[in-house]
């Protein structure tokens, strides 16, 4: 008998190894991305005082305002770990920092739908409510959150919290260490930081290849368009999506192929975005691990327990009260072009002011 | 018709017999009153003060039967065909809710008749607001809302609530057939002869914008659908009927989809 040669079986095949080969490929470059950070943190350095950044405001002002740049908080949460590990931020400027990336982290997602309904002219059922209640839900847990956070900190809370990744630095070390030395040797340190952030953004791509495609699926996975689901679940399947995807703004567009028609339920909103908000850190929390900074893990870990605290009651309490008050918000923010271009310029400013004081 | 009222000895029992009297007089022409037989044992005089509070009824009739409550009117409910139940809330605090539940829902999720949760009757029922979504329950709240709202002269108003908020770069198209839209409310009340301006269109949470409506309003009774087994097999999602139903300040009216 002939082996078989349906196309079909040699595309599945081909896909079923391409996903482990991307998550492997992502982690490869995720790592060599830290070292380069690391490596040209020094250069860094001087921009950011030129800046003016300092302390927990200039960190949060920072964070906020490069993950606004990047598009993405979780590239910026790296980052501030490697510029902690070089020396170039303090502790309580890097807690800032990741802190602010999460909340420039919903700016992409405002931006796509501000965009979006500015394409399709739409004037109801805007895709910009999505980005600013993204926003509103982060901001409202994440600020009392770093509250809570900053006062562990400071009272040594975590304090003999070590995630080692000795090992496994040993490893890396041994597969990058001339590639790093030879490209340290040749490129200023501001470029081979540039280098390091291009290589992190080329790393959460490849993770994200490593997604099912759920835009191929003839039914969505779940039907959150015309379903309303309670607090909790929307909440367990933010955790988990974002767990898989690692990023809140790539999550949330992967409601797309969840929803049939690409709608989905307000009241599935708020608990969802709550989810995503705890195990987006779970990158971060690698990459403290990796940075071999003591304070390193222990940042990330006290913003993910005190957001995690902080959540709980929204979704298990008053699940019904935060989302009304978020919705509130969020309908006011895009009630018509000038009320959503008024709120993009929020974004901008507040990190900035941030950084000026 | 047939009508089930359920006698309560607590003063939310005048409550249903005060609803069932609003109701339109062919609603009324058959009514059978419904006791538990604890309640009546501690109350003898129960089923006649009950009977007099309903003079204007046609016939009506009597069933005693072994409590509690939920248990008496869904006995009753599945062993007779009624077109209309009417039942006063037990009252229960969130906590006694958690342990025992809701009266009012159970019997909801339990029979196969329209449930009016009686509450806070008004001295004449005047203004009358369904909500409706489009999807499988609108056609039947659409038929029990004309025919109450006929049958006592009242204003009926119906109320959409568009609670979808739109991705970025999600395909277009239209809902499939059966999926709740306003499409699908325009074209139900249509065939219904309903006036296009009776129909309220509103953006925004669900249980939110119609218990707003409720109230700002000043409506006397809120019709909703109720899914067939929304009480079951729905691991993770929201009844939203039993939480507008429960948090709604006057009387509802559950029609169960066709």
């Amino acid at each position: 008998m002939a082996p078989s040669t349906d196309p079909r079986s040699a595309h599945a095949h081909r896909r079923l190894w391409r996903r482990p080969l991307a998550v492997l490929v992502g982690l490869l470059l995720f790592v060599l991305a830290l070292e380069l950070l690391k490596k040209g943190a020094g250069g860094i350095g001087p921009l950011l005082r030129q800046l003016g950044v300092s302390g927990l405001g200039g960190g949060v002002g920072v964070g906020w305002l490069a993950a606004c740049v990047l598009l993405s908080g979780s590239p910026v949460a790296a980052m501030a770990l490697t510029l902690l590990a070089a020396g170039t931020l303090t502790t309580e400027e890097t807690f800032g920092m990741i802190g602010g990336s999460r909340l420039g982290a919903s700016f992409v997602v405002l931006l796509i739908g501000a965009l979006d309904d500015l394409r399709a002219r739409r004037r109801e059922k805007r895709s910009a409510y999505i980005g600013v209640a993204a926003l509103v839900a982060t901001a409202v847990v994440y600020l009392p959150a770093m509250g809570l956070a900053w006062l562990g900190l400071s009272r040594g809370a975590f304090a003999g919290l070590r995630l080692e990744g000795k090992d496994l630095a040993g490893f890396f070390e041994l597969l990058y260490g001339p590639l790093l030395a030879f490209l340290a040797a040749r490129l200023p340190r501001l470029v081979l930081f540039a280098t390091g952030v291009g290589t992190l953004l080329a790393a959460f791509r490849a993770f994200d290849r490593a997604l099912p495609d759920l835009e191929a699926r003839d039914s969505p996975l779940l039907d959150t368009g015309h379903v309303f689901y309670r607090p909790w679940f929307m909440f367990g399947v933010g955790l988990v999506t974002t767990a898989l995807t690692l990023s809140v703004s790539v999550s949330l567009s992967l409601l797309v192929p969840l929803a049939a028609k690409g709608y989905v339920r307000r009241e599935n909103v708020c608990p969802y975005i709550l989810g995503a908000n705890i195990t987006t850190f779970i990158d971060t929390l690698f990459a403290g691990a990796l940075v071999g900074h003591p304070d390193g893990v222990r940042v990330v870990a006290l913003l993910m327990g005190s957001v995690t605290v902080l959540s709980l009651p929204a979704v298990f309490l008053f699940p019904f009260a935060f989302g009304r008050f978020v919705d509130r918000l969020a309908v006011r923010a895009t009630a018509g072009p000038r009320s959503i271009l008024a709120f993009l310029a929020l974004l901008f400013l507040v990190p900035l002011l941030l950084i000026a004081l | 018709m047939q009508t089930l009222v359920y006698v309560d000895p607590s003063p939310r029992g005048e409550w249903a017999l005060a609803m069932a009297a609003l109701l339109p007089p062919a609603w009324r022409s058959s009514v059978r009153l419904v006791a538990t037989a604890e309640d009546l044992a501690a109350h003898p005089g129960l089923l006649e003060r009950a009977r007099a509070g309903l003079r204007e009824a046609g016939s009506v009739v009597e069933a005693v039967l072994p409590g509690p409550a939920e248990r008496a009117v869904v006995a009753e409910a599945n062993h007779r065909r009624y077109d209309v139940l009417v039942v006063p809330p037990a009252g229960r605090g969130a906590i006694a809710r958690m342990l025992k539940g809701s009266r009012v829902a159970t019997v909801v999720h339990s029979v196969r008749a329209p449930v009016l949760v009686a509450r806070r009757p008004p001295v004449r029922l005047e203004r009358v607001l369904a909500a409706v979504s489009g999807g499988s329950t609108t056609a039947a709240v659409v038929r029990m809302g004309r025919a109450l709202a006929e049958g006592v002269s009242a204003e009926l108003r119906f109320l959409h609530v568009a609670c979808e908020v739109a991705l970025p770069h999600a395909p277009g198209g239209h809902p499939a057939e059966g999926v709740p839209s306003i499409e699908g409310v325009r074209r139900i009340l249509g065939e219904a002869g309903v006036a296009p301006d009776r129909l309220l269109e509103r953006e925004g949470l669900v249980i939110d914008e119609v218990l707003e409506e409720f109230e700002g309003g000043a409506h006397h009774l809120l019709v909703l659908g109720a899914r067939r087994g929304a009480g079951e097999a729905a691991w993770g999602r929201e009844d939203v009927t039993e939480r507008i139903l429960l948090r709604c300040p006057g009387s509802t009216l559950i029609v169960p989809g066709d």
